[in-house]
């Protein structure tokens, strides 16, 4: 399933993605959007049959410096009290303000909890992420509750640290998991994964999901999520903008200056890569397509010119399809299918240079860590 | 020690049949007629002391609450798979001393230790076993978070052919302080331990997972005859945490029994089943 990362008011760029067909939900952000367009945008995606569920965005409150988000408050949610020694009364009352926020949005069935941002998986943060969850799930009884998990990268580093939370973690009486994952801040397309790491979130995902049943939903996933899909994740979710493409905890404290406009970029499915506009149409000119499919050797002059805003739609939609292919496909074979794509775009990649055509290195970085990530998964989990 | 002779002078309403026949590390059992009904009277080995003042961490005042605990799980659990109290819990003055006794269905059946004598089991029998077990492990969980924690053949009973759980000495209340160390039991307890019973973890407690653990070992040897731990090498622990399910190969179980007792056997809790249930629906489901 693939789901929309929503910010803040793009109604009518994510209806044209929805009416390609391929997207689940929408994720909603009631940090990022002001309650009375957060009440309309929860309802048109309602109305239009999605399933619609709310990140309650509560893990800013827990970094140092903490985090800040504008509209929290005018949605009635008040979380930046979040303490590592939470009085039950507390607790209770950031539970009833997400829940309060889910029924005026009429989005009671299924929740979110909130939850800390966990810079390791051994802190003091981690029980508290616990209680919250099995709270949650006692509270919440007319809700299907999805627990929050929002860690830095670096927690995923220390395998048996990652187990000692996930035995305590499935037994949790919960729907399912909404998974966060902070990456360092940076240029887009993002950095690569370090291999060991991926490979161990994506062992998460497994543990959780093909194990122990949970429904599990990675947020700002993007094309890596692709790779959680073939781990047995139930849902991604990916979003205009790049700061919603990949989940970066600094950027809610750090400060920000307005940064340059952003390069259109188009999702080419057999490259896995979100090239520039620019370099498709080089791919096209030069080299007639090069051999990929989805590029229409017409269409160079188009390309060069495409707005940003049609290359986000177009984004979402290759990125929509490819999850539709693969999280419908049975998860014995999903597997073979990501790692046989991965192949596929370095392969592609390759041709492109032998071609003398060149497109950023950091996508084949990438490819080749995401290759690698999925060697060690398939061995770690196969014995 | 008890003198069996007075055990049998103190219950003059049952007829005590000597010799004992089994003891724990606690317990002495008999068996004993109530009219034309047999039972398994049990009789702790220790004796209450008369006059001390035992206060709440003394090593008998801990026993004592073992013991109630012990009582306390027994009467909270329904469940056919689960033994029941017959008789008592009471106590008994023998040979002078106060001693705690309770009743048990008598295993007319025999224990599984007893059962196997070192074989194996059929496939039917091996079946009927996981389903028995995991229902137990279900109804232990579901009534108050119970862990048995002592699940091993010598624990495991016949009554006219049901299999039956016995032996709650050792039963962890999740939800209470802890009385005893979180790992090894009594006799033989060891060989049927969990990788968290001899390392406990950070941030948790034992839960049904290392029952589940305990019942994968059982079924391994009823299976094949031979436990999959011991003996395979001098490290038992890296042995407990590298569980082959290529061991099942060559052996005519089916394959979700393999599957199943290879989950079972994962060293990790979360890696075993989320709930007893799941465990059960993969043994139907494959059946």
């Amino acid at each position: 399933m693939f789901y929309v990362q929503h910010g803040y008011g793009k109604a009518r760029k994510v209806d044209e993605v929805i009416g390609d067909g391929h997207v689940s939900g929408v994720i909603l952000s009631p940090g990022h959007e002001d309650a009375s367009t957060l009440e309309v945008t929860a309802r048109t995606y309602i109305d239009a049959g999605l399933d619609v569920l709310v990140d309650p965005q509560s893990y800013i409150y827990t970094t140092k410096p903490q985090g800040a988000l504008r509209f929290h408050d005018r949605n009635g949610v008040n979380l930046s009290s979040m303490h590592w020694s939470e009085s039950a009364n507390s607790l209770l009352g950031h539970l009833s303000s997400v829940e309060g926020l889910a029924v005026r949005l009429g989005l009671r069935d299924r929740i979110i909890a909130p939850a800390p941002f966990n810079a390791t998986l051994s802190d003091y943060w981690m029980p508290v992420g616990l209680q919250y969850a099995r709270t949650a799930s006692s509270q919440w009884r007319r809700s299907e509750v999805f627990a929050s998990i929002a860690i830095s990268q670096d927690a995923l580093s220390d395998w048996a640290t990652v187990q000692d939370w996930l035995d305590a973690a499935t037994l949790l009486d919960v729907r399912g998991f909404y998974l966060v994952v902070s990456r360092p801040s940076g240029m887009y397309p993002p950095l690569p994964w370090d291999p060991r790491l991926l490979a161990n979130l994506l062992r998460v995902i497994h543990t959780l999901s093909v194990i122990n049943g949970f429904e599990v939903i990675w947020g700002y996933a993007d094309v890596d999520g692709l790779l959680g899909l073939a781990a047995g994740a139930a849902g991604i979710a990916s979003g205009w903008s790049y700061s919603l493409r990949q989940f970066s905890i600094d950027r809610y404290f750090q400060e920000r200056s307005g940064g340059a406009q952003p390069i259109p970029r188009l999702l080419v499915p057999e490259l896995l890569s979100d090239l520039r506009t620019t370099e498709i149409a080089d791919i096209i000119e030069i080299a007639g397509g090069g051999g990929i499919g989805s590029l229409n050797p017409g269409s160079s002059g188009s390309m060069a010119e495409l707005s940003n805003r049609d290359a986000q739609v177009g984004h979402l939609i290759e990125l929509a399809r490819l999850a539709d292919e693969i999280g419908s496909a049975p998860l014995s074979s999903r597997l073979r299918i990501v790692r046989e794509r991965v192949a596929q775009a370095l392969s592609q990649l390759n041709d492109l240079g032998t071609q003398r055509i060149t497109v950023e290195v950091r996508h084949v970085a990438r490819l080749r860590s995401y290759a690698d990530a999925l060697e060690l998964f398939a061995r770690e989990t196969t014995r | 020690m008890l003198d069996e002779g007075q055990v049998k002078a103190a219950f003059t309403e049952f007829t005590v049949n000597l010799p004992s026949i089994g003891s724990g590390q606690d317990k002495v059992v008999f068996r004993a007629e109530d009219g034309p009904d047999e039972f398994a009277l049990k009789v702790m080995s220790w004796a209450i002391p008369d006059d001390e003042d035992l206060g709440d961490t003394s090593p008998t005042a801990t026993t004592m609450e073992r013991f109630d605990r012990e009582m306390l799980a027994m009467r909270t659990v329904s469940c056919p798979h689960v033994a029941t109290i017959t008789h008592g819990p009471e106590v008994r003055s023998i040979g002078g001393k106060n001693h705690l006794w309770f009743g048990e269905p008598l295993l007319n059946g025999g224990t599984l230790a007893s059962v196997r004598a070192g074989g194996r089991l059929t496939e039917g029998a091996v079946i009927d076993l996981a389903r028995a077990l995991f229902t137990a492990i279900a109804a232990m969980w579901g009534a108050g978070q119970l862990v048995h924690r002592d699940i091993k053949p010598r624990n495991i009973g016949y009554i006219d052919g049901r299999v039956v759980l016995t032996d709650f000495g050792a039963v962890l209340f999740t939800g209470l302080s802890p009385l005893t160390s979180p790992s090894i039991a009594g006799p033989g307890t060891q060989l049927y331990a969990s990788p968290e019973q001899f390392a406990p973890r950070r941030n948790t407690t034992l839960d049904f997972r290392s029952d589940l653990f305990q019942v994968g070992i059982v079924l391994h040897e009823a299976i094949t005859g031979v436990h999959p731990f011991h003996g395979r090498g001098s490290d038992y622990y890296a042995a407990l945490t590298s569980y082959d399910p290529a061991s099942l190969d060559g052996t005519d179980c089916p394959e979700t029994l393999k599957t199943l007792v290879g989950r079972l056997l994962s060293e990790r809790p979360a890696e075993r089943f989320r709930s007893p249930e799941l465990a059960l629906q993969m043994l139907e489901d494959g059946l």
